[in-house]
């Protein structure tokens, strides 16, 4: 398990630097901030005195390479922009998003699995057409046009939410049901699907004929139905981190979301790349949980370790389903 | 010197008779005024801002905390000369800040910190005698030294905005606590406007430049309290304000940001936030209908230009031409622009200068629509088949639906078999290459009234050397060379109007539409005031609450 950790940690740090890198270069391909920070009458010469005061005069390889051995330390550089550590936007804006995107997730895993899970069991009745309608309305719907549906009713005619903003614990309510949306509705179909695939497996149709109670057939059927879903889950949460953006500036969030759009138009490089940092982190961190779930969840993932160990293999054979299918 | 000095007092204290219409900013609009009006009556208190005199607004409000919804501050500054970075920027410096020189809700520069100041015979030294008993936020009473301490501070390269005003500063003295004289390298007109806001300098130096900018301490209309990035600024009120006059009657003053017109809109309409700045035509139009809400509009905030920049290189081009330029003015049915796109929030401007421009001339008139006589001088011109590329940004603070606007233009050329294609880019991307000159075709830009105030600045879009310059005219070039050494505001003028003339004949640019501000303020708001020409947020010492 050690190595399978280890490996995984490796390949992690090795995307992060390629991204660092990607990320460093493309965005200086589209020009400089010189234009924007300089006043608009200002001379060649005052151009260049910008630039300089930008670091930007500098061989762009050298550039780079002090970029690294900043990150190294842990500095992330100084927005051009907003002239303060990249750090002091990009930690308490993750949070903000972090809040958002887990009360989103949270909603989105519970909701979803358990909607999935009843319109398999209740396949082709009702509450499964109703299931199947909202997850293509779910996938479907735009999130920022539910949101604006969603202030429009319980913002503004109803008054049971803020509008936007994060000063009140309810605050939280529309942006995360916005930005849980498509989640949802994705896991909830995964989950139909799965669970409707592992109910015609001959383990179901024999634990049935065995007379095996039917909250401990719902369980054992969701169990061995776990890893797709904790799979899509893992990819939708690093979603719903990236998803943010246009949630953020619908509801005014102070997250990175907005962070970004801020940074984009100011052509503000280290701001950039700190924040594209901060989100690829994130993005590994998560799939790296996910790893260890599997392995967790299924030992033949950690084959080395499960021949040593002791857990009892699962008595299916779970059939590789394409994530990306559903997502 | 007292010729010199007269005649600049002149100029900053607004030259020119005062127009009717520049004042008049507050206006509600069609039936949600009448059933304004008819409310009133019920309720006993006036509702609608512009029946409201000075009777109807408390001494000391009920509400103390108005909390307004800016569409951006771009980069927070708090503090009030950092916050020098284009029109996003300004609600901070006005609100911080106070100068030595101000500028109305004309867009006119009056005295503020600085009662009366004179040039030098070689136009390079500016005397200032320096406003009596003004306190700062601190408590600590405003002198020399605060100003010199603000000038000398920017010369630090990253105060980027005033890379150009550093540049030509000379020396500060200070002849006496209340008096300080400015020298440039050479003759320098705008000098007074430019200086930066004074800061309290024991403060600056006692605890340093870092621990300033967190904390500012200035002698503007507000004091900074407190703020979040990308979510909001706190100010309060400075009761110890100079000017009496423009001391709010509540204590906390928020700006909030929220980047989406809907969400202002739905914030104000459950009471969330106080006034929503940056309304669009269609929404405004929409909330007519709200009696709760009233609309205020600055008139004349913007104006959206088609600019031509093959006039910049030495390359022959059809673009070259004043009449095959005047055609593609001719070609566009301005006016069917500003009242359908527009919703009536615009108008069509007959040239580039603003009614807040020095030297603005009202007895222009805008080139009709008329596509027969465009199509005619094409002809002529042998420019039939004119195709070029029209370059613009997706999107801008000074001329909403700004690919609208362009796409309505292209749709007219079109007409009159002019095919022009359109080009949208992300604003960064798009500035940089209009700055770098990358460009060929036409582009679009907008222009804040604010900034057109003062004639001079014409030369960023149509001087040789401006930042965003579309052309190469020596004729240009001396009278933007002309303005800038003319002391006598009377000379600036007159050079002024001369050159609004020329650009309206040469069809320098395409004035699409002048676009007003609109905001919309909620039942707690009693009083508001826009200044004319600016489309970004604030400033707020008019503002007063119920």
């Amino acid at each position: 398990m050690l190595r399978y950790t280890g490996t995984r940690f490796l390949q992690g740090l090795i995307a992060l630097f390629f991204i660092v890198t990607v990320v460093f270069f493309l965005a200086r391909m589209s020009g400089d901030a010189t234009a924007l920070l300089a006043p608009p009458d200002a001379t060649p010469e005052q151009l260049d005195a910008v630039r300089v005061e930008l670091g930007l005069d500098r061989p762009i390889l050298v550039q780079y390479w002090d970029y690294l051995q900043g990150l190294v330390t842990g500095d992330l550089g100084r927005s051009t922009s907003y002239r303060v550590p990249v750090s002091d936007l990009v930690v308490p804006g993750m949070q903000a998003t972090a809040k958002l995107a887990l009360v989103a997730f949270l909603f989105a895993l519970v909701l979803g699995v358990a909607a999935g899970a009843l319109a398999a069991f209740r396949s082709n009745t009702p509450t499964d057409y109703g299931v199947r309608l909202m997850a293509v309305l779910g996938q479907s719907i735009p999130s920022f046009w539910l949101g604006m549906i969603l202030v429009a009713v319980f913002s503004v005619s109803l008054g049971w939410f803020p509008a936007f903003g994060d000063a009140t614990a309810t605050s939280i309510v529309l942006p995360a049901i916005s930005l849980a949306a498509f989640a949802l509705a994705s896991i909830a179909r995964l989950t139909r699907s799965t669970v409707l695939e592992m109910l015609s497996k001959d383990q179901t149709l024999f634990e049935r004929s065995k007379g095996v109670a039917p909250a401990t057939l719902v369980v054992h059927v969701l169990r061995n139905s776990s890893l797709p879903v904790v799979t899509l889950a893992g990819i939708q949460l690093g979603a719903l981190f990236s998803g943010t953006i246009v949630i953020e500036n619908l509801f005014a969030w102070p997250g990175v979301g907005q962070l970004a759009i801020q940074a984009i138009n100011a052509k503000d490089f280290a701001l950039i790349q700190g924040i594209v940092i901060v989100n690829t982190l994130v993005f590994i961190a998560l799939l790296f949980i996910v790893d260890v779930l599997y392995g967790l969840l299924d030992p033949r993932v950690r084959r080395p370790a499960a021949s040593r160990g002791k857990k009892k293999r699962p008595t299916t054979t779970v059939q590789p389903i394409d994530v990306m299918e559903t997502v | 010197m007292s010729k010199a000095l007269l005649g600049t007092r002149r100029a900053i204290s607004g030259g020119r008779p005062r127009r009717n219409h520049v004042r008049g900013l507050r206006v509600v609009a069609g039936a949600a005024a009448l059933a304004l009006a008819l409310g009133a009556c019920g309720s006993g208190g006036g509702s609608s801002v512009d029946e409201l005199g000075e009777g109807d607004i408390p001494e000391v409000a009920e509400n103390q905390t108005l909390t307004v919804g800016v569409a951006t501050l771009q980069q927070q500054y708090a503090d009030p000369v950092l916050a020098n970075e284009g029109g996003n920027t300004y609600p901070i410096k006005w609100s911080v800040g106070e100068p030595l020189l101000r500028q109305d809700l004309n867009a006119k520069f009056v005295p503020a910190l600085a009662t009366e100041w004179e040039v030098s015979e070689d136009g390079r030294t500016w005397t200032f005698k320096l406003r009596e008993g003004v306190k700062m936020h601190d408590g600590s009473d405003f002198d020399a030294e605060d100003v010199k301490a603000s000038i000398e501070r920017v010369s630090d390269p990253e105060f980027t905005s005033y890379a150009t005003f550093a540049g030509r500063i000379d020396k500060v003295e200070v002849i006496d606590p209340l008096t300080v004289a400015v020298t440039s390298k050479e003759p320098y007109a705008t000098l007074p406007m430019d200086i930066p806001a004074p800061i309290a300098s024991d403060y600056y130096e006692k605890v340093g430049e870092k621990e300033f900018r967190k904390a500012p301490v200035a002698a503007g209309p507000f004091k900074f309290v407190s703020q979040k990035f990308n979510d909001s600024m706190t100010l309060e009120s400075f009761k110890d304000f100079w000017d009496k006059d423009r001391i709010a009657n509540f204590k906390t003053l928020v700006l909030k940001i929220i980047p989406d017109e809907s969400s202002r809109v739905a914030g104000l309409q459950t009471g969330q936030i106080d006034i929503a700045q940056g309304i669009s035509p269609n929404s405004a139009a929409q909330l007519e209908n709200d009696k709760s809400i009233r609309l205020i509009k600055g008139e004349a905030a913007s104006q959206g230009h088609v600019l031509y920049m093959d006039n910049y290189f030495p390359e022959d081009s059809p673009l070259k031409d004043p009449n095959v330029r005047k055609a593609l003015t001719l070609a566009v049915d301005r006016q069917a622009i500003a009242d359908s796109l527009y919703r009536g929030f615009g108008s069509v401007p007959a040239n580039n200068t603003f009614p807040v421009t020095l030297g603005n001339d009202p007895s222009l008139t805008a080139l009709p629509y008329n596509p027969d006589e465009a199509k005619q001088l094409l002809a002529d011109a042998g420019a039939s088949n004119l195709k070029f590329t029209l370059t613009l940004y997706n999107a801008t603070t000074a001329v909403t639906d700004v690919q609208k606007m362009a796409e309505a233009v292209v749709g007219y050329w079109k007409e009159i078999g002019v095919e022009a294609t359109l080009d949208v880019q992300d604003p960064a991307t798009y500035l940089d290459s209009v700055v770098k000159h990358q460009l060929r075709g036409a582009i679009v830009l907008g222009m804040p009234g604010l900034l057109m105030a003062d004639p001079q600045n014409y030369q960023i879009f149509f001087g040789s050397d401006g930042g965003y310059t579309t052309v190469k005219d020596p004729k240009l070039d001396t009278m933007f060379a002309d303005m800038s050494e003319a002391m006598d505001p009377a000379d600036k003028e007159a050079i002024a109007k001369e050159m609004g003339t020329y650009l309206y004949d040469q069809s320098y640019s395409l004035p699409v539409v002048s676009l007003d501000a609109v905001y919309a303020v909620g039942p707690t708001v009693a009083d508001f005031e826009l200044m004319s020409g600016n489309p970004y947020a604030g400033p707020f010492w008019s503002l007063r609450a119920k």
